[in-house]
């Protein structure tokens, strides 16, 4: 089977595709038909998927097809792949060819992945024997040797993407039809993905690629089709494809919404600054693929090396990263210039559009927050019914003081906390916090870290981070935070947490200490904080950037009088409700306010961020399709938030709650450890953390089964560093982490209640347990 | 000759196709379940059980070793009627394999009906080995079975090849089919002889090709002969003209059938 040399490998003249759609059922039954037939009524309208389409794919071309959903792209690969017949027009393909698009869809999660291979290949037409004799390679480019007779359906998102894909490389395609194959996988096996297509293009083979991921388009594609509403809009340059499709969208539409099908706009319009910011963020993107590609291209050539000069098979760990990361290092500037070119590129940021009056917002707030009231007072009657044997009367008298303090805690909010996101946000925030500062509103707290680590990539001078840079941090983190630190390709360095204050211990820092440290994460884990001073001074002395990343566990709580997080170069804030629903980034440097005005206008829209601070397409989704194990706070303390929430203050109250815990919980220091936070901190916050002590009579898991009105919830789930294999995440740990194990097996954590009548019934149900358990 | 190495070679990619997927068939319709793949014995046995308790006062005064006469006809009606009924759902069942890849469609017609033929076989190996405990010696006459067993599978598959066209059509067929396979088989002589039907009636049920295989199964099996050589025949001659008239509509309307199962 040899690809002809010449004639188009397909051509389009014309086509069209009507489909039936039902306007008020989706089926038709044969009583319906027979009803239509008699007596004429229609129930379904027509639609045309895709009209007057037009084009010819030259052998060994690769054509983009981009649109909005609803444009016809679909219906466009169906037609090619001749699954589905023209209603008008003519789609011929060279008949000899295969196609492929979702491969996943055949696939059998009951039966073992050998299985499925054998299914998947089979349905692309390979015989038994030629099956047999690619499959080897096939399991090797997948990478799923260990999991050849496991079922498909055990593994992992990301690794069971990897099969269809591995079958569709090894089966002889000649016209390959891809439909959003690239959005899974992780980094390495995406980076596979993509030097694959780039094989593919040199051997010739004729692709056509369906994709939302329009900087994977243009780096891809030398011709794109642009589809809006099943018309033909544009077909050419891809460059001005992608720009037509961003101008398009206009920022304001979601992605999954149709376009509207009025004539598109004009194309000689100047850009808004959200299409802006969207084509900076495309272009930047595309740098950081090609960075990508070419650092994978070294590391293996790197690799080759030194097994080559070695002799022996697998090679010793440490020397090999080495080589490697230098060899990354050394291509590190030229990309980063470029990437700066490209955002420089995107031009000044012009003025804010028009918000409502502040008037009109808060009033707007008030109502809503009255009308969340009354639903409290109603959830919380609803509860003491509940909680049967509780002194009714008592719950009654503290859900109904909840929602009085809760009233007060609203006026009393900075303004602008909790509502919708707005520069008026922003700046209630930077008044609050009495930041001077820039500072923007993210959607999302990835969107906040990825802005915090691209401020570090963009640090001016040569201590900006790269690629193999290594940032010190405790284990005991949020997974987003491994996760982004990795779609940068930062390597992420364990210190082991201190036994008093259960946050990083600041004396093992020098021991992380390389010439490759760029920072520090300090995360202020469960209601407390280090000796601050300490970390910054280092951080100083060493010129190492200090990244605060302050949750609601540390929530309202100061250090020498300054509130935490506004020590740090950058801060990432991610309140809980009900103080916010949005994330924040701020930084003490003045430089930076351009650089995050650039990334984030501040006007709520940064669903594109989400999608292009991380790695290509990833969008730091964790890699299993359960929880990341991490070391973090994890699972289950969603009821704590709830409980949380309940019981709500001002912020500026909440720094006196540590100290009732800690004054509650000290006087059972025989039988727990309670965090010793450094004298200048007054904490505030919303949970507290208890560590049940060795050499006492309770276990973590007694807390945790205790019947408490209030529940206990493990402090430190899983257990990043143990369970996953370095080459998967890169990262280094200075010792064993003694008293993270520690803290992860005997420490549980509280909601605090704010409330001091609340709290009080809370106490009182803790001592009696005590003296019934002691 | 590069020709025919091209023919060979999809013809093989083909039949690997046509085994996978009648494999995935039978390996996902029973796995999960206690008894794993014995349901496919135990069903016709409780089935037969059940018809032999209620029936053998009465049609075994007619029937010379009723027994044997019920479990054949049971063996060979529930083929038919799973065969048929469950190649009526098969393309809406596999319509996310349909939908993203492009092969002759009978394929997925083909490998249900494979799957049932599975444990068809199956049966009739364990029907064949028991046929001597219950009085039916085995006779020279048994070597003539596979030629009626592949009648059988010719019929059922010519008529599942145009159900799952109905079906994508109107999706009241599944029922209706449902009706239509239990009245079928009151009106076969599964459980009953012929001669249980009074003589003006008998025509009607030899208009149904089944009855005609069964009478000569059983014929075959226990009687050592078969006595309706000229309707078995033209039977298998009608079933092929039926079963290639069946690909070339699937073919033919491939693309009608996945537009409404897109609908």
């Amino acid at each position: 089977m040899k690809i002809q040399p010449q004639g188009p490998a397909i051509h389009v003249e014309n086509l069209g595709k009507r489909f039936q759609i039902g306007v008020k059922q989706g089926k038709e039954s044969f009583l319906g038909t027979t009803r239509r037939l008699i007596n004429g009524s229609n129930t379904q309208r027509e639609l045309w998927a895709l009209r007057h389409v037009s084009f010819k794919v030259e052998r060994g071309e690769t054509l983009g097809v981009i649109g909005p959903n609803g444009a016809g792209k679909s219906t466009l690969l169906l037609l090619l792949s001749q699954i589905l017949s023209p209603t008008e027009g003519e789609c011929r393909v060279d008949s000899k060819t295969h196609c492929f698009f979702r491969i996943g869809a055949a696939l059998q999660p009951r039966l073992t992945v050998l299985e499925n291979f054998s299914l998947c290949c089979s349905l692309l037409g390979l015989d038994r024997a030629e099956f047999k004799k690619r499959l080897p390679a096939m399991i090797e480019f997948s990478g799923l040797e260990d999991y050849l007779y496991a079922k498909y359906g055990e593994l992992s998102s990301g690794l069971a993407a990897r099969l269809p894909f591995a079958a569709a490389v090894f089966t002889d395609l000649h016209t390959i039809l891809v439909d959003e194959m690239l959005m899974v996988g992780d980094r390495t096996f995406q980076t596979k993905c993509l030097k694959t297509f780039h094989d593919f293009k040199a051997q010739g083979k004729t692709l056509v690629i369906v994709s939302h991921s329009l900087p994977l388009i243009s780096s891809l594609c030398a011709r794109t089709l642009y589809l809006n509403a099943g018309k033909m809009v544009y077909l050419g340059d891809s460059a001005t494809a992608v720009n037509m499709l961003i101008n398009d969208m206009g920022g304001a539409l979601p992605r999954d919404q149709r376009a509207p099908a009025a004539a598109p706009a004009p194309r000689e319009a100047a850009l808004s600054h959200t299409q802006i910011k969207k084509i900076a963020a495309a272009a930047a993107q595309r740098v950081r693929l090609e960075l990508e590609a070419l650092t994978e291209d070294r590391r293996n050539a790197v690799s080759r090396e030194f097994t080559a000069g070695d002799g022996s098979e697998g090679f010793p760990d440490r020397p090999t990263r080495e080589l490697i990361d230098a060899e990354v290092r050394k291509l590190g500037p030229g990309l980063r210039k470029s990437a700066e070119e490209a955002l420089a590129a995107a031009g000044p940021r012009p003025p804010q559009p028009e918000q409502p009056s502040l008037q009109v917002q808060i009033q707007k707030s008030v109502e809503s927050e009255l009308s969340r009231m009354r639903q409290e007072v109603q959830a919380a009657m609803e509860e003491s019914r509940r909680a049967g044997e509780r002194d009714r009367e008592a719950w009654l008298d503290s859900a109904r003081e909840t929602v009085r303090i809760s009233q007060k805690a609203t006026r009393a909010a900075p303004r602008g906390l909790g509502q919708e996101a707005s520069p008026e946000v922003g700046l209630a925030w930077k008044e609050f916090l009495g930041h001077k500062g820039p500072l923007a509103v993210c959607s999302s707290v990835q969107g906040a870290f990825g802005t915090a680590l691209q401020g570090m990539m963009a640090w001016p001078g040569d201590r900006a981070a790269k690629p193999g840079d290594e940032v010190i941090l405790t284990s005991v983190v949020w997974p987003w935070v491994l996760q982004g630190l990795r779609s940068y390709g930062l390597v992420p360095v364990f210190v082991d947490l201190d036994p008093e204050t259960f946050c990083l211990d600041p004396k093992q820092l020098s021991q992380a200490l390389s010439d490759k440290t760029r920072a520090v994460f300090l995360s202020y884990n469960g209601n407390t904080c280090p000796d601050i001073t300490a970390v910054a001074g280092f951080c100083a002395k060493h010129d190492l950037r200090l990244i605060e990343g302050v949750c609601s566990s540390a929530l309202g709580g100061k250090y020498d009088d300054k509130f935490m997080g506004t020590r740090g170069d950058f801060s990432v804030y991610f309140p809980k409700k009900p103080y916010s629903t949005w994330s924040l980034v701020l930084s003490r440097h003045e430089e930076m306010a351009d650089l995050f005005s650039r990334i984030l206008t501040g006007e709520g829209h940064d669903e594109e961020l989400n999608l292009h601070h991380g790695a290509p397409g990833e969008a730091f989704q964790p890699d299993a399709r359960f929880f990341h194990p991490s070391r973090a706070y994890g699972m289950g303390l969603s009821n704590a938030f709830k409980a949380c929430g309940k019981w709500k203050a001002p912020i500026s109250k909440l720094h006196g709650d540590f100290d009732a815990y800690a004054d509650f919980f000290g006087a059972y220091s025989q039988y727990f450890d309670i965090p010793k936070p450094p004298a200048q901190a007054r904490l505030g916050g919303q949970f507290f953390v208890l560590v049940a002590r060795k050499d006492g009579p309770f276990k973590a898991q007694d807390l945790l089964d205790a019947k408490l009105d209030c529940a206990a919830q493990r402090a430190i789930m899983g257990g990043y560093t143990r369970q996953y294999p370095e080459e998967h995440t890169p990262f280094r740990q200075v010792n064993e982490l003694p008293v993270t194990g520690e803290l992860m097996e005997r420490g549980v954590i509280f909601p605090v209640l704010h409330d001091p009548a609340v709290r009080k019934v809370f106490f009182d149900a803790f001592r009696h347990w005590i003296k019934k358990k002691g | 000759m590069i020709i025919r190495q091209d023919t060979r070679k999809r013809l093989n990619a083909y039949f690997t196709l046509l085994r996978e997927m009648a494999g995935t068939e039978f390996k996902l319709r029973d796995q999960g379940t206690f008894l794993g793949f014995l349901w496919t014995l135990l069903y016709p046995a409780l089935m037969f059980a059940v018809l032999y308790v209620v029936f053998v006062k009465w049609m075994g005064h007619l029937v010379e070793n009723y027994g044997a006469y019920l479990l054949i006809g049971l063996l060979f009606w529930n083929f038919f009627q799973k065969s048929t009924s469950s190649a009526l759902t098969s393309l809406v069942r596999r319509y996310s394999i349909i939908r993203n890849f492009k092969f002759p469609r009978e394929i997925i017609v083909f490998s249900t009906v494979s799957a049932v033929l599975y444990s068809f076989l199956l049966e009739v190996g364990v029907l064949l080995f028991f046929l001597p405990f219950i009085g039916v010696a085995p006779k020279v006459s048994w070597l003539l079975l596979p030629l009626l067993l592949a009648t059988m599978v010719l019929l059922s598959a010519g008529i599942s090849l145009f159900l799952p066209i109905l079906a994508a059509e109107y999706r009241d067929l599944e029922r209706i089919w449902e009706v239509l396979t239990m009245t079928m088989f009151y009106i076969t002589p599964v459980f009953y002889p012929m001669s249980v039907i009074s003589e003006h009636l008998r025509p009607m049920l030899y208009l149904n090709p089944v009855t005609h295989i069964l009478i000569a199964a059983r014929g075959c099996l226990i009687d050592g002969r078969i006595a309706n050589v000229g309707a078995v025949v033209s039977v298998a001659l009608g079933s092929a003209v039926l079963f290639a008239l069946g690909v070339l509509a699937l073919r033919r309307c491939e693309s009608h059938v996945m537009d409404k199962l897109m609908e």
